[in-house]
């Protein structure tokens, strides 16, 4: 049984949400890199990501009651080519969840991480949304 | 970001904005008075390649200023969200006078302006693969960051 401690191969897909108030993304002008920035305590080990492969992109985006979400689509490797490793991460409920160690709290101001955030922008194949979270 | 202490620079904001100006894009020289618009078709100058005038980046960072970080301070609850911390008046206040400085001392408008998932607000301007940051962290320190592609070149205090 797939528990989510499988590896994340290459060629799957994953999700980062992308909160529509924060206008890290829109249509007109792509993703920021501010979206993939790590926060001071959440992430001491890496920033998340959503693994296709066991996450609906609706489940991907739920957030907030009553806000909306985007969602940036990324290849795992694509990430993997440039050095970004994707570790699987599940946790009870969400076996799909997933982290990118390369970006974490620690970090979070050095320079490579700054970078990286640019790269993942760039990286990042499609943007889907904007989806709402309903009860 | 390197382990030894940063050093924060002094002056006035205009003053520690002047090593920036030295490489963020610019502003046409402004009149000394508001022109007539006979005066304004005559004379007025056009950034060549974005075809903006003087005026229009006043209008654009009136905006940012009046608009966008004013909106936030009056209701930061705007942009807290799942993982996501509102900037504190406080920060937002430093924004504000980042970007009166900035419009003072003539530098162009950024093409956003971003919270971080912090309570930070980035402003960021492009220009072909140059990307320019002036970035106002949540502990109270602001920097400019200039990125090439996706590489880091330059990175100091203000």
């Amino acid at each position: 049984m797939e528990d989510g401690t499988d590896d994340v191969a290459d060629d799957e897909f994953l999700y980062r949400r992308v909160p529509t108030s924060t206008h890290w993304y829109e249509p007109a002008t792509g993703l920021k890199p501010e979206a993939f920035g790590p926060h001071k305590e959440n992430d001491p080990t890496g920033i998340s990501v959503s693994r296709a492969k066991y996450t609906a992109i609706k489940a991907a985006a739920r957030g907030r009651q009553g806000r909306t979400y985007y969602v940036a689509v990324l290849r795992a490797g694509d990430l993997r080519h440039m050095g970004i490793e994707v570790e699987p991460r599940p946790l009870p409920g969400d076996p799909g969840h997933a982290e990118l160690p390369a970006l974490n709290s620690a970090n979070r101001k050095d320079d490579r991480t700054l970078e990286l955030q640019r790269l993942l922008a760039d990286l990042c194949t499609h943007t889907e949304g904007p989806f709402p979270t309903v009860e | 970001m390197s382990a030894k202490t940063v050093t924060q620079p002094v002056g006035t904001l205009e003053v520690r904005l002047q090593r920036v100006l030295e490489v963020w894009h610019r502003a046409p020289e402004l009149p000394d008075t508001v022109p007539t618009k006979a005066a304004e078709e005559e004379c007025v100058t056009q950034d060549p390649v974005r075809g903006e005038t003087p005026h229009s980046w006043q209008e654009a960072w009136n905006e940012i200023i009046e608009v966008r970080l004013r909106e936030w301070e009056r209701d930061p609850c705007l942009l807290e969200d799942e993982g996501i911390e509102a900037p504190t008046a406080l920060t937002i206040q430093r924004a504000i006078q980042i970007a009166q400085a900035s419009q003072r001392v003539g530098m162009s408008p950024p093409d956003s302006v971003v919270p971080d998932a912090n309570g930070g607000i980035v402003f960021e301007k492009k220009h072909g693969d140059i990307a320019e940051v002036i970035h106002v962290w949540e502990d109270g320190n602001i920097e400019y960051r200039r990125f090439r592609g996706t590489r880091l070149v330059e990175r100091f205090p203000l």
